[in-house]
């Protein structure tokens, strides 16, 4: 039970604190020490470990004089087959295989980094950042943690919002989307993936699957590649409504697109988390990113500064926010009526 | 990571106990109770509201002189306050009250800034306003809201003050004087985290803990991503500018102690079962990262053998406890 649910049992009931001290235990509200030993133990291990090779990265990334590169390439060379030698000795799931196919994975960035800046190959940064997704997937589907999946979202998210977001010329994708016009319209191109990313992981969560894939199956992994799918779409509509700010509703064949292509998401994310009636996080997603354009869309229609506009947009926010709270509030009761753990 | 028992289970186990009488009946449903991320969309949705009801009486009333736009100010606060009490659990007044609460608020400020054209001053009246406005607003985003901007408004107050730095930019400070403005600023705010989490089933006897509950959660999201509000606006979440000149500067190690908040955040949200703010503590630990790599002052060379030292402490006190888990 939720604290907020305790705290109306005690008000309720008026209870003394004996009273109070046994409904959190009766609730289980509070961790046993073994359970905090555990706890304690394992966002020690995991600091560590990540304070380890965020360590590893910075030492490349100061371009130590003293070591040459050589001896820059042995040392992250070494690390990687440390953290590989330790994965086979105990292989995932085992969680010293897992923080050790995870270090491989930061390693393997850093060993990319290092190429890059020692024989100055002029990749742009997304470059460095895609050939990381690619080269250290392996590494993540073998690791079979959710963490590690996280980590390897980000970098392929970097990736895409370097490349989509500000276009830069040369390289992979620049080869492939070069003849492409499109500024606003590419946006939805990392929304695509994650949205079908998301499906895909939505697909496995009520079926007998291997342990390889097991991990994609977490929830919350599931809602940061939501939130990255309606977030690139958000971005990519608001930067088709205010393109051309202050020039009324005269939107060009592009950011037509791009607002079509998100509207149509949002309603497949929309249509597909009701049918499913297991999460309401990607119904959130749906509100928050239809708050913000309808914002982007009123600031650009009436294209005014006086307090009439001012008005209007508190005005929409509240409404707007209101109604998201209520439709989203509605649909949760109405799930836990018929007993969806939402 | 909760326990299973419903309701009407936990209030018969307890009437077995003698902690309640038999034949009570249980409390009305609570139709309030929304998921963490809804309350944030919410919560920005009215923080966004409010800076355009501010803008809304300001291009309507304008020209303000700093003292009618107090008046303003108080008098939005006054109405939300009022909205607050009226329209209990309806969603649409309580988001039109938390947005005129913010908007209020902004009014105020901007009144302080005013008359004062003192950073530390203005700091200190926006940390004033949220005790105040924690004690006399009912509603419980508000309260969460005024402790975690009372937290950012002390940590700038504090870093303005003693170090004499300005907003927007950051000055050569020694590692001694670093670190004791750094636990002059969160070592309270830690420490009364902990006392409530470590008091809870005391306060939550009191009819105070409508108010403390917000209170605890706005103190722990302000322990674990406040410390960014301390940095010059130049250097918010990755930039390197503001760092000043090329000399050594301590500050630049602040990320640093901040992932040590965000453990420290972790550790009380695991006692209260928290898993949102655990999360938040996480991403933030992360954001602390990448923050410590961006500032410079003090070398990369340096900061990689000090998280390096860090990394393996942690890893042998890791053991420690796994060793203790096992016996």
């Amino acid at each position: 039970m939720k604290r907020k649910a305790l705290d109306a049992l005690v008000a309720h009931f008026t209870l003394p604190q004996s009273g109070v001290e046994a409904l959190l235990d009766l609730s289980n509200a509070r961790p046993s020490r073994l359970e905090q030993l555990r706890f304690g133990a394992h966002v020690l291990r995991l600091t560590g470990l990540l304070c380890l090779v965020f360590g590893v990265v910075f030492f490349v990334a100061a371009n130590w004089d003293a070591l040459r590169v050589m001896g820059r390439f042995a040392l992250l060379e070494g690390l990687f087959v440390v953290c590989i030698g330790t994965a086979l000795v105990r292989p995932p799931p085992a969680t010293r295989g897992r923080f050790a196919l995870f270090g491989a994975f930061v390693v393997a960035g850093a060993l990319l980094a290092l190429f890059g800046q020692t024989y100055q190959t002029g990749a742009n940064v997304y470059e460095l950042f895609l050939t990381w997704a690619l080269l250290g997937l392996p590494l993540v589907i073998a690791s079979q943690w959710s963490v590690a999946w996280a980590g390897w979202l980000t970098v392929l998210n970097t990736a895409l919002a370097l490349y989509c977001g500000w276009r830069p010329d040369g390289g992979l994708l620049w080869f492939v989307f070069a003849s492409v016009p499109w500024e606003t319209a590419i946006l939805m191109i990392p929304a695509a993936i994650n949205l079908a990313l998301w499906f895909g992981t939505e697909h496995l969560r009520d079926k007998p699957v291997h342990r390889v894939v097991d991990a994609l199956r977490a929830q919350w992994l599931g809602r940061l590649l939501i939130a990255c799918a309606v977030g690139f779409g958000t971005w990519a509509g608001i930067a088709a409504l205010m393109r051309h700010s202050w020039a009324g509703w005269a939107l060009r064949g592009e950011e037509v697109i791009a607002l079509v292509l998100q509207i149509a998401l949002l309603l497949s994310v929309w249509a597909y988390a009701v049918r499913r009636r297991a999460d309401v996080f990607p119904l959130t997603m749906v509100a928050a990113s239809v708050i913000l354009l309808g914002l982007f869309a009123v600031i650009r229609g009436f294209h005014r500064t006086d307090w009439i506009m001012m008005l209007l947009v508190a005005t929409w926010l509240v409404a707007s926010s209101t109604l998201a709270s209520k439709y989203l509030i509605g649909v949760l009761r109405g799930w836990r009526t018929e007993g969806v753990p939402a | 990571m909760s326990g299973q028992l419903t309701e009407q289970q936990l209030v018969a186990a307890l009437t077995e106990r003698g902690h309640i009488p038999p034949g009570s009946a249980l409390p009305p449903e609570d139709h309030s109770d929304r998921p963490w991320y809804l309350s944030m969309v919410l919560g920005v949705a009215a923080w966004l509201a409010g800076a355009f009801v501010l803008g809304f009486a300001w291009t309507l009333l304008e020209p303000l002189s700093e003292r009618e736009l107090f008046v303003v100010g108080a008098f939005l606060l006054a109405a939300s306050i009022g909205l607050f009490r009226a329209g209990r659990d309806r969603t649409f007044i309580d988001q039109l009250a938390l947005s005129t609460w913010i908007a209020g608020q902004f009014a105020i400020v901007a009144a302080v800034a005013d008359i004062t054209e003192s950073w530390p001053a203005i700091c200190a009246s926006i940390l004033a306003l949220q005790i105040v406005l924690w004690f006399v607003t009912p509603s419980s985003a508000a309260r969460l809201l005024a402790a975690f901007f009372g937290c950012c408004a002390w940590a700038l107050f504090i870093r303005l003050s003693v170090l004499d730095e300005s907003f927007d930019d950051r000055l050569s400070v020694d590692v001694g004087p670093s670190l004791f403005v750094w636990v002059v600023v969160w070592l309270p705010v830690a420490a009364g985290a902990w006392a409530l989490v470590s008091t809870e089933a005391r306060w939550m006897t009191s009819g105070w803990r409508g108010a403390i509950r917000p209170a605890l959660t706005g103190l722990l999201l302000g322990l674990s991503v406040g410390s960014i509000s301390a940095d010059p606006v130049g250097t918010l979440l990755f930039g390197v500018l503001g760092t000043g000149d090329n000399h050594v500067n301590w500050l630049a190690l602040w990320p640093l102690l901040d992932i040590g908040l965000a453990l420290v955040t972790m550790w009380l949200a695991f006692q209260l079962r928290h898993r949102a703010l655990i999360g938040v503590a996480i991403v933030a630990g992360l954001v602390h990262a990448s923050r410590l790599y961006f500032l410079s002052g003090v070398s990369l060379l340096m900061k990689a053998a000090i998280i390096v030292v860090i990394g393996i402490v942690l890893l042998g006190l890791a053991a420690v406890l796994a060793r203790q888990e096992r016996t």
